[in-house]
Order: structure tokens, then sequence, then C-alpha cells
């Protein structure tokens, strides 16, 4: 589902709860939001998964530049 | 199926925001999406979604556990008449209708009660903070059930289910909010708090108390295990134990314990189905075997007295191991949640039922004690997985 | 106690309102054992019963409102690097009147409390109230104070102890309630096939219910939330 050295879930709680540190540590650099549609797709809860992500992605954007 | 959908869709603009019976939208949006796919269009993301939702998992979950509950109430129903006629030798499979009739006056007034007192408090709190029903209820209220011994009173059924949802759930936010294991919670409630009803010799068997023979005891296979820890064990020796209670008797369940516990064939077919569908995690449950069967042989190896020597495969067939294993460990709430982690949890939690089992004989069922208190370790064991993966990656970093 | 201090009240300047608010403060909104969560240890291992939370609840409004007052006199006498010597100095002196004289006319109370009258000396509210407020405050608020804090205790107590008592035991102040609960001649309740709740006796279950104790008072009053 995930190929990557990186906990999915970990990293979107993170995003969601703009926690820049634990996302930087967990890995936000090495994603993209597409790499998050498959876990998207079976996400049980329906949760917009890709969307939480551009949203971290942006809030790091927006603080560290 | 189009008529009854229609009905449901002229009713919605009634339960809206605004409409004459707002208040109960929770409880009209629970049932519309539990009969019917919930209108819900995809607006970014991938269009194309998993038809599977929390609800849907659920229900498998249940349908896994219908073999085991039918068995339940056959076993029950078996072990009543047992009781009556005070003769355990009577024939398991004769007289099929009649035991299943007996059983199911039992079971069927524990599943409506726990069901009953469960959701109502899951509609109250829905309808207060006006979310939907949670789904997590409909299988912990399967799971009350199957847990309990067959003579308990149903008011302590209705006390400790509303006490392990308010508690155990709503208090933490609902599901997928909890701690603890919501139907482990209820037996633990009950384990402590009428600790006469919930253990000892009486309570396996419905009716025990009116049995027509003096010196009949309902005990269980673990009962009479734990007792070669005390001064007057039931069996001389771990021989005469394993004549009465045999591998293949423990492992198809012919023995009384709690309702939905003992057929470990009828568990094996539940989590088939878990595994197959995907619901439950085979990591999990594997791990919690291996660790369960690594504790017995570290037993053996010590040694000492007959509970002690006890084959270490026969741990993973009595008592409610595999019952924890498969349906209790498993939860994807209260267990870890990273791959390792779940390895980690599930050997932790095995070796931990069968040692406070075989080492406490104050608490024959570790297994219900193991889980709860891993289902409180689950976090630091994910964290240190987490962070173990962050150091990882900060490593990977330096050297590049 | 508080009914006393009602009826006093014409008396004047000494219950000025702000003194009035010292004592009915910690009663409500600034609970010591709910709002402030302290003293949490004893309220745990010694409610089990009514009898013994009305004592220990007695003890510490002794103790607390004595201590509050002696502070108060010593606030300007005492060096502020020593204070908290002087302060468990007073405390000392004080649980000890208090358990021998528990000893002397109550001595199966006394032997139930065991090891936790002599704890009052750690706990939290007694200390804190010392620092908080004694420590800077007139001997009259300070008694006021004291007078608040120990009935916002003893009544905690007394509360959790209710609920224990009635549930795990089925009995008030030793008085049963829901009928004769000795196995083979029940009567009331339990001839219905109600039993005691064990849970109840043991001590998590005061844990739990001074939770839900905090938890609806918080829903009562939100200003009480804290946000973090």
């Amino acid at each position: 589902m995930f190929p990557f050295d990186i906990f999915p879930m970990q990293l979107t709680k993170a995003a969601i709860t703009d926690d820049i540190d634990g996302m930087e540590n967990l890995g936000i650099y090495e994603v993209a939001p597409e790499d998050f549609a498959l876990c998207e797709y079976v996400c049980t809860t329906k949760i917009n998964i890709q969307d939480k992500i551009r949203t971290g992605l942006d809030l790091i954007a927006d603080e560290c530049m | 199926m189009k008529f009854l959908e229609n009905i449901v869709h002229k009713m919605e603009p009634k339960f809206a925001k605004g409409g004459k019976l707002e208040k109960w939208h929770p409880i009209f949006e629970s049932f519309a999406t539990l009969a019917f796919t919930p209108a819900h269009v995809t607006s970014k993301g991938t269009h194309i979604r998993d038809g599977v939702d929390l609800k849907r998992t659920m229900i498998m979950v249940i349908v896994a556990m219908i073999p085991c509950l039918l068995f339940g109430i056959y076993n029950t129903g078996h072990w009543e008449m047992v009781a009556a006629a005070g003769d355990r030798s009577l024939d398991f499979w004769s007289n099929g209708g009649e035991k299943f009739l007996l059983g199911l006056a039992v079971v069927l007034p524990l599943i409506i009660v726990s069901y009953g007192v469960g959701l109502t408090i899951e509609f109250i709190f829905g309808m207060k903070n006006g979310h939907s029903l949670h789904e997590g209820f409909l299988v912990s209220g399967m799971l009350i059930p199957l847990i309990m011994p067959a003579d308990v009173p149903l008011w302590m059924v209705g006390v400790a289910t509303a006490f392990a949802v308010i508690i155990g759930k709503e208090i933490f936010g609902g599901t997928g909010m909890n701690i603890l294991n919501v139907a482990l919670l209820t037996r633990a409630f009950l384990f402590f708090a009428y600790p006469t009803s919930m253990s000892g010799d009486k309570v396996w068997m419905a009716g025990t108390e009116n049995t027509a023979v003096d010196g009949f005891t309902g005990s269980t296979a673990l009962g009479d295990l734990a007792s070669f820890m005390s001064e007057k064990p039931v069996f001389e020796n771990l021989a005469e134990y394993t004549n009465n209670y045999s591998f293949m008797d423990s492992l198809m369940g012919y023995i009384p314990g709690s309702i939905g516990e003992t057929s470990v064939i009828a568990i094996l077919i539940g989590a088939l189905i878990l595994i197959a569908t995907g619901i439950g995690s085979l990591r999990i449950m594997a791990s919690f075997t291996i660790g369960g069967y690594l504790m017995g042989l570290m037993l053996n190896g010590i040694g000492g007295n007959d509970f002690l020597m006890l084959p270490a495969h026969f741990h993973l067939v009595i008592g409610g191991f595999a019952f924890g294993a498969v349906f209790m460990a498993t939860d994807p709430v209260t267990a870890s949640q990273t791959a390792t982690g779940k390895i980690l949890y599930g050997l932790i939690g095995g070796m931990l039922a069968i040692l406070i089992r075989v080492l406490n004989p104050a608490y024959p069922e570790g297994v219900m004690l193991a889980i709860l208190f891993m289902n409180v370790m689950a976090p630091i064991i994910d964290h240190y997985v987490v962070q173990s993966n962050i150091k990882r990656r900060l490593k990977r970093l330096k050297t590049t | 106690m508080s009914e006393e201090v009602k009826t006093k009240e014409p008396k004047e300047p000494l219950f000025s309102k702000k003194n009035k608010k010292l004592v009915t403060d910690p009663l409500t909104d600034n609970n010591p054992v709910t709002v402030q969560v302290l003293g949490i240890c004893s309220a745990l291992a010694i409610t089990v019963q009514v009898e013994q939370g009305i004592v220990m609840g007695v003890a510490v409004l002794f103790v607390l409102v004595l201590g509050n007052l002696i502070i108060s006199l010593l606030r300007n006498l005492i060096p502020s690097r020593i204070r908290i010597i002087v302060q468990l100095v007073v405390v000392a002196a004080l649980v000890i009147i208090v358990n021998e004289v528990l000893k002397a006319y109550m001595p199966d109370v006394s032997e139930k409390l065991s090891v936790f009258v002599g704890l009052i000396i750690t706990n939290c509210i007694i200390m804190g109230r010392f620092e908080a407020f004694a420590m800077a405050n007139k001997p009259w608020p300070s008694i006021m104070d004291g007078v608040g804090n120990g009935l916002g205790y003893a009544g905690l107590l007394i509360l959790v102890a209710v609920f224990r008592e009635l549930f795990g035991s089925g009995t008030l102040l030793g008085i049963q309630i829901f009928g004769n609960s000795l196995p083979g001649e029940e009567t009331g309740l339990y001839a219905m096939g109600y039993m005691n709740n064990n849970m109840m006796i043991l001590p998590p279950m005061a844990l739990i219910i001074v939770g839900v104790i905090i938890w609806i008072q918080r829903s009562r009053n939100k200003s009480l939330i804290e946000t973090h």
C-alpha cells in the first residue's frame, strides 16, 4: 500500500495537527500528495488523505520559506 | 429495495438542518447508511474509493463471529442439560434441537441486553453531540455476550455494558478514541465487581444450582487446572486431566466455558474470514499465539507442578486464549498500529496471558487481563517503532 | 459548619463579601479536589465508608483552619528560606493532636484510617493553602479560607464515600439500605438477585467517581475547562 519507509498514518496525523517537526521527522519531504492515493482508496473512514498532506506541505512552505 | 430507498430519500428533508425532526438526524443517518450506500460524492483526491467503510468492516466482524455464536448457543444448551442431569458423560450431539433452543433461551436475552443498553447510550451521546451513531458498538455488543458465563444475571450485564461504554469509550470521544477494548472492559468490570458471578464453579452452566446430583460442579477446564496450585486439586495428576478434557474435545469446544470461547474450530473459521477480508490482523493473531506457545514451553521447562507441566499446545485451546487472540487482541483501535508494533504487541500479550493464567490461580482467565494491559501499552510500543523510523531517516540523511 | 457561618452573617465586617467568597468558592468553582485536583490520594484510600470520610474530612478541616491561623499569625516572623520547614512543623504538630484524639475517642475508626491520618501532613491541600494564602493574608481571612477549603475537601470526600458505601456495601453509615446481604438470609433487594459491587470497594472506582464528578462539574460550568 505504501512502498516507502514511512508511516503513512502517523505522517497524516502530524499533518492534520499542523505538527511541523513531526512531519519533518516522519519524512514529509520525501512524499507528494499523489503517493497517498492508494491509502486514500482503502481508507475505511474516507478521510481525504491527499488533501491533508497537501495542506501539511503548504504549511511547511509558508512557515519555512 | 428500490421502493424502500425511495421512502428513505423522501424522509430525508425532514431530518436535514432546519427540518422538523432535526434532533433525530443522527439516528436517521445511522440507519440510512447502514442499509444503503451513503450519498457522499468525492470532491478531490482519488475519485474511486473502496466500498469498505466502518459499518461494512464492523458487519464483517459480526459475520466472522457467527460460527462462534451458533456453537456457543449449542454448547450452552448442552451443558445446561448436563447440569440438569448431573452427568458429564452425556453425548454431545444427541438431542440437538432441544439443546439449541435451551441455549438460545440463555444467549438471546444476553445479546438483547448488551445491544439494548449499549446502543441506547450511543444514541444519547450521538444526539447530544450531533454525530451519527458510532459503529464500534455493533461489534462490542456482539462480543459481550460471547465472553460471558452462561449463568450471569442480566442486570449485571446491563450495568457493566453501561459502565464500559460510558467510562471506556464515550469519555474518550467515542469509537476510535478508546484506549481499552470495550467488550473486555465489560468483562473486567464484572470480574472485579461481582466475582462470584464471573468465576468459580457455579456460573459456567445455566442452572447448575438446580442440579439433581450432589457434588456435581460446573467447573471449567481452566478452573480445574488452577486447582493444581491449591491444596486439594480436582484431579490427581495431569493424565487424569487429559482424560477428562482431551485435546480434541478442547479443540472442538465440547467443554464448559464462556459462551463463545470454547470452540477453537469455530473461532478459526472466524479468523479465516477476518484474514481473508483483510480486516483482522494476521500479524497480531499469529504473534499472540506464538507468544502464548513460547510461554507455555518455557513454563514446561521450569516445571514444578502439574499446571506448569501442561503441554503448551493445550494452553492454546482452553479458556479464552483463541477467542482473545482472534477477536479481542486484533481490535484495530486499541491494538498497536505499526506493523512491527503489532508483532511485539501480540508476542508480549500472548506471553503475559499464559503467565497470568498459570502463575496466578486467582485469575485463571489471564487472557482478558493481558489484552487489557497490552491495550494500555500499545501506544508506547507504537511510539518506539515510530521513533526508530525517525532515527533511521536522520541517519540516512546524514550519510547522503 | 456552613450553616453556622450563615447564621452569624449579620455580625458584619468579619463576613464581608470577600470573606464569604473565601468560604463559598472552594465549595464549588474552586474545589480543592475536583478543580485543583489536590489531595486525591487520601480521597481514593479512605472513602470506602461514609464514616471514615466524615472523620477524615473533619480532621483535615481542623488541621487546615488552625494551621492557616497559626501560619498567618507567624507570617511576618518566618524567614522565607525556611518557611516550608516551619509550615511542616505546624502541620505535623496539629496532625499528631488529631491522631491522638482519634486514637483516644474513636479507636476503631482510627484503626481503619490507619496511616492516612498521619499522611494529612503531606496532603497537598494543606501545604498549598499555607503557601498560597496564609503566608500572604491576615488571620481572619486565612481562617475563612481554611474553612472553605476544608469543607470543600470534606464535602467531596463524603460525596464519593456515599456512592462507594451505598453500592459497594449496600449501607450508609453502617445502616443497611438495600436489605440484608448475608448469604442464605437475604432480604429486600438482595432477595431479588441484587449484589454488592466489589469494584466500588477497590480504589480505582474512587478515581472513576471523582472523575465523573469532575466531568459533571465541568460540563455545567464551561469556564472551568482548561484550554491548552
